[in-house]
């Protein structure tokens, strides 16, 4: 931060975060609407710790039954075959289809698990005030938000599968429990990564310059 | 502005097409099964699983549909330089469910789905699939060209 430039958070201004109209800010404890959108202002987004944390520490939780549960059982003559999203992967490969096994290895398990590393991360790095490379962490949680909703795929896949595949044809998939539990971490991990504010981030490095 | 209108018309046009015409088509030993969008969510209901129904529903059917809709409310009556119907509350709605449109996973899961099946029973794409295909082209292209801060700046002027 040079003498040049100054963040409207010291000019006292409030930037709205849906239309970016910028306002004075209100005095300590006093809350305001954006006059063009009406939207809520906040300087940062509140309470963006604690939410990310509480959402990314219930996913980690749910991670655990949305890959040890099947998403979903295959019905052949009578025998049923559960498949968890990794067996799947698994068969995937035996079968010689290995890139769409890295599809879905890579959309199911990896993402995920990178989404809750990243984000946890993240904030420990802006709770410890961590002045590390600001530019990279940005990034890195732009790749994260941005990445996060293709964990979906399997979900779609199994509902796919589902609308085809009945009682009358050559076996019957039925949906597992684990197809809720892993629908519920893309959720909670979509939701945590939009809790979380990345201006969170610089401000730990502004404060040395002051 | 008229980029983004000219798509997310041509969106309407092509969901309308994909969710009157079959999707998917399963061919096995003299049986057919056809889906459309919503067979899939309909399917986990039967059995129960709401959470899943509703995640495929929403992200894959219905919040794309309100992300044409919204884009239109608002677009049409700018072209034609009035100030769109409580413009403020759609503006705002239409941001806030942005990011949850899921067409392009939804594409690829089909597309595992089909290739799972591959050596069980034919799969035949049906229009439907084909218009899905621009449905999320025209959609994702819209969402990407659309700049919510130049909209705001433009109901602002109007009266």
């Amino acid at each position: 931060m040079n003498e040049y430039s100054i963040t409207a958070a010291q000019a006292g201004l409030l930037s709205c975060h849906l239309c970016a109209q910028l306002t004075p800010a209100p005095p300590h404890g006093v809350n305001v609407a954006c006059p063009r959108c009406g939207s809520a202002l906040h300087s940062r987004k509140p309470e963006s710790v604690t939410r990310t944390w509480a959402l990314l520490l219930t996913a980690t939780i749910l991670y655990l039954p949305a890959n040890l549960l099947p998403v979903m059982t295959v019905i052949k003559l009578g025998n049923g075959e559960p498949s968890t999203i990794l067996g799947g992967v698994a068969v995937l490969f035996r079968e010689g289809m290995w890139v769409l096994a890295l599809v879905i290895f890579f959309a199911s398990v990896v993402v995920p698990l990178l989404k809750l590393t990243t984000l946890s991360f993240l904030l420990f790095t802006v709770q410890r005030n961590v002045r590390w490379n600001p530019k990279d962490r940005t990034m890195l949680y732009q790749i994260t938000e941005n990445f996060g909703h293709w964990s979906m795929v399997d979900i779609f896949a199994v509902a796919t599968l589902i609308a085809l595949v009945d009682m009358e044809t050559f076996s019957t998939i039925l949906p597992g429990a684990g197809a809720a539990y892993f629908g519920a971490v893309v959720v909670l991990t979509m939701l945590a990564a939009r809790s979380f504010d990345p201006r969170l981030i610089w401000d730990a490095v502004e404060t040395r310059h002051e | 502005m008229d980029a983004p209108l000219a798509l997310f018309l041509a969106a309407l046009l092509f969901f309308m097409v994909t969710s009157s015409l079959p999707l998917l088509t399963l061919q096995w030993n003299g049986r057919e099964i056809t889906s459309s969008l919503i067979t899939g969510a309909l399917a986990f209901f039967d059995q129960g699983m709401e959470v899943p129904a509703l995640l495929v529903l929403l992200t894959g059917g219905l919040i794309p549909l309100l992300t044409v809709l919204a884009a239109l409310w608002i677009l049409i009556p700018l072209r034609l330089n009035r100030y769109p119907w409580h413009g403020r509350f759609v503006l705002r709605g239409l941001q806030w469910i942005l990011p949850w449109g899921m067409l392009g996973v939804y594409l690829l899961g089909m597309v595992v789905a089909m290739i799972k099946l591959i050596d069980m029973a034919t799969v035949i794409p049906g229009p439907a699939f084909y218009s899905f295909v621009g449905l999320l082209i025209t959609i994702e292209a819209g969402r990407n060209i659309l700049e919510p801060r130049l909209l705001w700046q433009r109901m602002e002027s109007l009266p």
